[in-house]
C-alpha cells in the first residue's frame, strides 16, 4: 500500500536543499527544512515552507546529529525525510531512527545501507553478484607477494588493509624491487596503521571512473545510462557527464547491465549509483563500490533522460512501483556539469568562505545552474565549498562542450576566490575535447603549472 | 612599521588618482589588501600582525564596508608578561588543538615549540590545515578554546622565545 508523503523533512542544505524543495514543490508536497545556526538566512531557508533550528554552525552539532534531526522532523510534523547526499545520508542508525519513530526515509533500506557501506563487505557483495573486481589479495611476505604480482601482472599496488585515504600505497613496476617494496610498506602500515598486513592489487594506469544511475522499487530496476566523472582532484570529481564517452557499444552494456545486475542481487529501493573504474589499456571495467544516495552530479542524468531523480526517489519512498520500464528509458544527446567551488587553485585550492558580494550565472533553455548563492550570501567556513552546478545540454558533445564554455563564461561570482578559470582551462584541453580522459588528467595539467 | 588612520587615508587618495584596482601590502608588522569595486575602496583583508588598534574608514559606501566579511576586530588580551611573540591563524575557520576528538593536544602551556612545530588544526570547509608555531620558544598563553570559529589574523596564542 503507498504511504503518500505530505510534509518532507529535509537533513541537508546548500544547492541540494533547494533541488530537492524544487521537486517538492512540483510535487505538491510542503517542506520543511532543518538549518544550522549559519544557514537560517540562506536561499534554501527562504524557499523552504518552514524550517526548524537543528543547531549552532558546526556539522558535529547540527546536521549530524541525528537525535537533534529526527526530532526537529517530528517536531515539524514531517512524515518523511530525505536526506541529499553527505552528511547522514548514508547513515545506517538515520535509516533506522526513522523507522522506528514512523518517518519514511526517502533511501533505500537500512539492510541495502549495510550492504554496500563498508568496501569489503561491497566487494563481496560484488562477487556475489558475480561482478568482476580489480584482481588482488592479502599477501603475507614477499614470496607470494612474487607469486601473486606474476598472476596479476605488473605493475601492481600494495595497500595497508588497516589503511585508507591512499596513505602507505605503493606502486611496483618491477620485479627488482618487489621484495624491498612489500618489507617498505608493510614497516609504514604498521608505524601509520599498528597493522602489518597488506593487500596486493592490478595497478590500473590508464583507469576513468564510470558510473551508472539506476533505480529500484525493491523488486523491479532499471538503469539510466553511464556518466564519466574522470576530472577529479585527490578523488574529488570536479567535471561530469553522462553519458560516458569514447566507450565501445560492447563495454558500455556490459557496465549498464553490471550495475542492474548488482542493484537487483541487493533487490534495491531508491536512486543510487553503481561505480566502476575502466582500464582503458585492456578494455576491462570493475566494480568500485556503489553510493546509496542521489549523488551530486545527478543532474547531468537527468538532463539526458529527461526523469526528475527526486521525484523517483519520493515516489518509490512512498511504496508505489517503479513508473517505467527499461525500454522507456530513452537517452537524448549529451549532458555535462561543472562544479564552481570556493577555492583558490591559485593558492593551493585554499578554501574561500566569505559574502558573496556580486553572483550572476548563465541561462538559457539548454543551460540549468543548481546553486544556492545570490548576491548577499554568505558562504560559512563550517561546510563544503560546492557554490553552484553548471549543467548544460547539448545534441552531441560536441555541442555541449561549446555550451558549458559560453556558460562558463558568464559565471561571474564576486567576494570568494573560486575555480571557475580552472574550469574554462579543463574545458579547453585538447584531451578533454577529444573526450575519453582518464583520472590523471587534472592532476597532470596541475603538476604544469595550470591553475 | 605601524600604520596611522593617516597613512591609510593617503594610501587611498593615492589609489584613487592611480589606474590600479588592487593593492596588497606586506610586510612584517602588517598586511593591507585593498580592491577597487563599483562601491569604492574595498578593504578585502586586514591583519594587524600587532595587537594596535586601527579602524579603517574610508570612502567605502556601507556595502563596501559590510564586504569585508574577514575583518572582524577582536579584541585581545594584554600579554602575561612583556617580550611574548604572536601565533596567528593564516585562515578562517575552526580551530582544533587535537589532531582528533580525544587525542592529546598539539601543545600546552609550557610545551617548547619551533617554528615547524604544529600547534594546532584550523578546519575550513573540510579542508584541515596545519598551523605552525612560526616562531620557537614556550607556550605561555592560549587564546582561544577548542572548537571555536577563528578568522584570519587571529591571535591564537603567545610564545616566550
Amino acid at each position: 500500500m503507498p504511504r503518500l508523503i505530505n510534509k518532507l523533512f529535509i537533513a541537508n542544505r546548500g544547492e541540494i536543499a533547494l533541488r530537492i524543495i524544487r521537486s517538492c514543490q512540483q510535487l505538491g508536497i510542503e517542506t520543511v527544512l532543518g538549518v544550522s545556526a549559519a544557514d537560517q538566512d540562506s536561499t534554501p531557508a527562504k524557499h523552504a515552507d518552514s524550517t526548524v533550528l537543528l543547531g549552532p554552525a558546526p556539522s558535529s552539532a547540527s546536521y549530524l546529529n541525528i537525535d537533534k534531526v529526527i526530532s526537529a522532523a517530528q517536531q515539524a510534523g514531517a512524515d518523511a525525510l530525505h536526506p541529499g547526499y553527505g552528511f547522514l545520508s548514508e547513515k545506517i542508525a538515520l535509516a533506522q531512527a526513522c523507522e522506528a519513530n514512523g518517518i519514511v526515509f526517502v533511501g533505500p533500506t537500512p539492510a541495502q545501507l549495510l550492504a554496500v557501506g563498508d568496501k569489503l563487505r561491497a566487494r563481496q557483495n560484488a562477487e556475489d553478484a558475480g561482478l568482476p573486481l580489480v584482481p588482488g589479495a592479502a599477501i603475507t611476505n614477499a614470496t607470494d607477494a612474487e607469486v601473486l604480482a606474476r598472476q596479476i601482472g605488473l605493475p601492481v599496488l600494495l595497500k595497508a588493509v588497516g589503511g585508507g585515504g591512499g596513505r602507505g600505497m605503493k606502486v611496483v613496476r618491477q620485479f627488482s624491487e618487489l621484495a624491498s617494496l612489500v618489507t617498505l610498506a608493510g614497516a609504514e602500515a604498521k608505524a601509520a596503521f599498528a597493522d602489518e598486513r597488506l593487500y596486493m592489487e592490478r595497478y590500473i594506469e590508464q583507469g576513468r571512473h564510470i558510473e551508472v544511475q539506476v533505480l529500484g522499487d525493491g523488486v523491479e530496476v532499471v538503469h539510466l545510462g553511464t556518466r564519466d566523472c574522470s576530472v577529479q582532484r585527490r578523488y574529488q570529481k570536479l567535471i561530469e557527464e553522462a553519458p560516458a564517452p569514447a566507450l565501445s557499444p560492447t563495454i558500455r552494456a556490459a557496465i549498464e547491465q553490471a550495475a542492474v545486475t548488482f542493484a537487483r542481487h541487493l533487490q534495491y529501493r531508491s536512486a543510487g549509483t553503481v561505480e566502476f573504474l575502466y582500464d582503458c589499456d585492456r578494455e576491462a571495467f570493475y566494480f568500485l563500490e556503489m553510493n546509496a544516495r542521489i549523488q551530486v552530479e545527478h543532474p547531468v542524468t537527468e538532463m539526458i533522460c529527461g526523469v526528475d531523480l527526486i521525484a523517483q526517489q519520493i515516489r518509490i519512498a512512498e511504496g508505489r512501483p517503479l513508473g517505467m520500464r527499461q525500454q522507456d528509458v530513452q537517452l537524448h544527446g549529451h549532458s555535462i556539469e561543472c562544479r564552481l567551488n570556493a577555492e583558490d587553485p591559485a593558492n593551493g585550492f585554499m578554501p574561500s568562505p566569505g559574502l558573496i558580494s556580486a553572483a550572476s550565472f548563465p541561462a538559457g533553455v539548454s543551460v540549468r545552474v543548481d546553486t544556492h548563492i545570490e548576491s548577499g550570501t554568505v558562504v560559512p567556513p563550517n561546510y563544503d565549498s560546492l557554490l553552484a552546478k553548471i549543467i548544460v545540454h547539448g545534441r552531441d558533445r560536441a555541442d555541449a562542450v561549446q555550451k558549458m564554455q559560453q556558460a562558463l563564461a558568464r559565471c561571474h561570482v564576486d567576494g570568494v576566490a573560486t575555480n571557475v578559470a580552472l574550469l574554462e582551462r579543463v574545458l579547453a584541453e585538447p584531451a578533454f575535447l577529444t573526450g575519453g580522459v582518464t583520472t590523471g588528467l587534472l592532476p597532470v595539467m596541475l603538476a604544469q603549472g595550470v591553475n | 612599521m605601524s600604520f596611522t588612520q593617516q597613512d591609510i587615508a593617503t594610501i587611498l587618495k593615492v589609489l584613487d588618482d592611480s589606474p590600479y584596482d588592487e593593492l596588497r601590502l606586506e610586510d612584517k608588522d602588517v598586511s593591507l589588501y585593498l580592491k577597487r569595486t563599483p562601491e569604492g575602496w574595498t578593504q578585502q583583508q586586514q591583519t594587524l600582525k600587532q595587537a594596535q588598534a586601527l579602524q579603517l574608514t574610508s570612502t567605502s559606501s556601507p556595502q563596501a564596508q559590510s564586504a569585508a566579511v574577514a575583518t572582524q576586530s577582536i579584541v585581545e588580551p594584554p600579554a602575561c608578561e612583556a617580550g611574548l611573540l604572536d601565533i596567528r591563524s593564516s585562515m578562517v575557520g575552526t580551530f582544533y588543538r587535537a589532531p582528533q576528538p580525544g587525542a592529546a593536544p598539539f601543545v600546552q602551556i609550557g610545551s617548547v615549540v619551533d617554528a615547524t612545530s604544529v600547534i594546532a588544526i584550523v578546519e575550513v570547509m573540510k579542508l584541515m590545515c596545519s598551523i605552525p608555531a612560526g616562531v620557537g620558544g614556550v607556550i605561555r598563553e592560549v587564546l582561544v578554546e577548542d572548537a571555536q570559529l577563528v578568522q584570519k589574523g587571529q591571535l591564537l596564542m603567545r610564545v616566550k622565545p
